[in-house]
């Protein structure tokens, strides 16, 4: 035991007076030191440990958010590549049941890498072998490029050139646009072959390029018929063209329209430059006696004492000093109003017009649409041509249908007018195109009138030829002279038909024409509508109507199109 | 308090992480159904393009004059609606 000088023994000495409150009194000897000491170091150790782990941690947190942060940016790169990738395929081109008028394949374009090319001789000779241009494939394999050397292979031609092996040989993705009708919409949709586009495929080509699919209004079916009576037509008459309108008089939508000659947009350069033309739009015509039912709709609207009117037509009509014009067809002496129509007089039309006034003529065509430019969404129309001077012979020329050019569709929309209960009417090609709204242009009375005309020329005129069993129609003939080297010919001409069905509350008219047809179906040498277009509109409403009375298309269906 | 405070740590990142796992895998299951779909409709578009043109009227035509003989509906075969024998 250690003592200190004043000889106590500290371990003896115990307070005296002990307080419950007081402290615990600590005394540190040797052993407390130690164990202080190692306390210290253990303390130490642990606070590297803690800072060891801390790092860890640390650095294994922003290892991860790393991580996390580059797999969200390469999830995003992904999906902007893949955007990139995509190609949206062209919108397809459907009818109004849905069949398919023009669609996009996916095919294979062959490319060369010539500088990869292992044995040009054989490869020369092997690519010979598949394809038909073999001069072209010397030129191109003489290159040092990346070569095109066909676009759209066929399956067989890929099975082919994948049977060659060579490393140089590159095949492309490529789309295609094919048109499964053939020649049937030919007119209409026009063709696409790479960045060339006509018709529909070039005026809707903004929707179509941006994958949106467009529905037309025509229908395969009666399309088809048309076409195939019509080219029957034209065949039996030797015509040079001829065309074919069938329109919903009520609310404007196309259901035909066939122009022939006609092209298989499949192979565009095939196509001759006078066959690319819809004559339906885009040619006009002096349309001759069809016109001369706007007289009609004069008479009723402007001069009802016509009606009860008797003309004199056995000595002609001095219509310029040089011209007489004589009704020779027509085996009467005089005529009353009705069979003026019924025998399609042109003597009655110009003493007509003579009562009616040039002013109220301008003032109906220009109501009907026969004066202004018709504009149809998705189709090119031709403007119609006036006469340069619209004075009383130019007015007298026009009352019986010469003197003023008109495209067929322009008469179509215009001959609605007459026949639909006298509302101006705007023709239409795309389903989804909300019809304007209908403007009442004449009365409803006269327009009923004119209909029993038009029946009555059907039953007993220059229309009989135009007759369907079981359907009541009625329609106007057309024949008209062509202009050669400035003057009428005698032998050229164009004939034509026009009706509507059913007569007493039409919802269709149908129109044909025919371009110098150098035969007909009647007795007489001459070429007229009644012998040449009538019998063919005859034909071609014998077998549409059933069909068009099945589906109910006068009805308005807008809706259709978004129901699918 | 630290141990606690620790694990809270670990437990988030580990939840980050599986959020993480499970959203991309979803994300990829969706992007197989888009690709599977598109596929579906380039399959679609291929078969209603053989379709229009097996089915096209002139090979209708053929196989109708080949094999049935069938005779198209014309007006005079349809009964007429009394709306068509209108006032004259």
């Amino acid at each position: 035991m250690e003592q200190n000088k004043t000889g106590l023994i500290f371990e003896n000495i115990v307070p005296k007076n002990l307080n419950k409150s007081s402290r615990k009194i600590n005394f540190h000897d040797e052993n407390d030191i130690i164990l202080d000491s190692k306390k210290n170091e253990a303390r130490k150790f642990a606070k590297k440990i803690n800072l060891l782990f801390f790092i860890f941690s640390l650095s294994f947190i922003v290892f991860i958010s790393i991580k996390l942060i580059k797999l969200s940016i390469n999830v995003q790169h992904n999906s902007i590549s893949k955007t990139k990738i995509i190609k949206i395929p062209r919108g397809k081109i459907y009818d109004r049941n849905s069949e398919v008028i023009a669609t996009s394949i996916n095919t294979k374009d062959l490319y060369i890498d010539t500088k990869k090319i292992l044995n040009k001789p054989d490869l020369t000779k092997r690519l010979k072998a598949i394809f038909e241009k073999k001069s072209k494939i010397n030129d191109l394999l003489k290159s040092n490029k990346y070569v095109l050397i066909k676009k759209f292979l066929s399956p067989s031609e890929i099975n082919e050139l994948r049977e060659i092996g060579d490393p140089s040989i590159i095949f492309q993705n490529s789309q295609k646009r094919v048109y499964p009708q053939h020649n049937i919409f030919s007119h209409i949709t026009g063709f696409k072959i790479e960045k060339l586009k006509s018709k529909i495929e070039k005026n809707a080509d903004e929707r179509l390029s941006f994958g949106e699919d467009v529905w037309l209004t025509v229908d395969l079916k009666v399309q088809n018929i048309v076409r195939d009576e019509l080219i029957k037509g034209l065949k039996l008459f030797n015509a040079k063209s001829a065309l074919a309108i069938v329109m919903d008089v009520n609310n404007g939508e196309i259901i035909s329209m066939v122009s022939l000659p006609d092209f298989d947009p499949n192979y565009p350069k095939t196509i001759k430059a006078f066959t690319e033309n819809n004559l339906a739009t885009e040619a006009r015509y002096e349309m001759g006696s069809t016109l001369k039912m706007f007289n009609a709709a004069l008479a009723y609207e402007f001069n009802k004492t016509l009606i009860n009117k008797t003309f004199t037509i056995k000595n002609g009509y001095q219509i310029t000093n040089e011209k007489i014009i004589k009704d020779d067809h027509i085996n009467l002496e005089t005529i009353n109003f009705n069979q003026a129509f019924i025998h399609s007089s042109n003597i009655a039309s110009v003493e007509m017009i003579d009562e009616i006034g040039i002013s109220n003529q301008k003032q109906l065509f220009k109501k009907v649409g026969l004066t202004s430019n018709l504009k149809i969404n998705g189709l090119n129309v031709v403007p119609n041509k006036e006469p340069n001077i619209w004075n009383e012979t130019s007015s007298k020329f026009m009352s019986y249908g010469y003197g003023i050019s008109i495209s067929p569709m322009s008469l179509v929309a215009s001959f609605s007018t007459l026949v639909n209960g006298g509302y101006k009417i705007n023709p239409k090609i795309f389903k989804d195109h909300k019809s304007d709204e209908r403007e009442r242009v004449l009365s409803k009375k006269t327009s009923q009138k004119i209909n029993y005309l038009l029946e009555k020329i059907v039953e007993k005129g220059t229309g009989k030829r135009a007759q369907v069993p079981g359907l009541k129609l009625g329609g106007k003939t057309g024949t008209s002279k062509k202009v050669e080297n400035g003057e009428y010919s005698e032998e050229k001409v164009i004939t034509s038909f026009i009706g509507a069905f059913p007569i007493n509350k039409p919802n269709y008219l149908t129109f044909v024409l025919f371009d110098e047809p150098q035969r007909n179906t009647g007795i007489s040498l001459e070429n007229f509508g009644s012998n040449t277009a009538a019998p063919t509109f005859s034909k071609i409403v014998k077998k549409i109507s059933p069909i068009l009375n099945k589906n109910n298309y006068h009805r308005y269906s807008n809706n259709k199109v978004s129901q699918k | 308090m630290k141990v606690s405070g620790f694990a809270l740590l670990l437990l988030t990142i580990t939840f980050m992480i599986l959020t993480k796992i499970l959203v991309s895998n979803q994300e990829n299951k969706i992007s197989d159904i888009e690709e599977r779909i598109e596929r579906i409709k380039k399959e679609i578009d291929e078969i209603q393009t053989d379709i229009s043109y097996s089915t096209r009227p002139k090979k209708l035509e053929e196989i109708n004059i080949s094999e049935f003989g069938l005779v198209p509906i014309e007006q005079k075969d349809i009964i007429i609606e009394l709306e068509n024998y209108g006032t004259e």
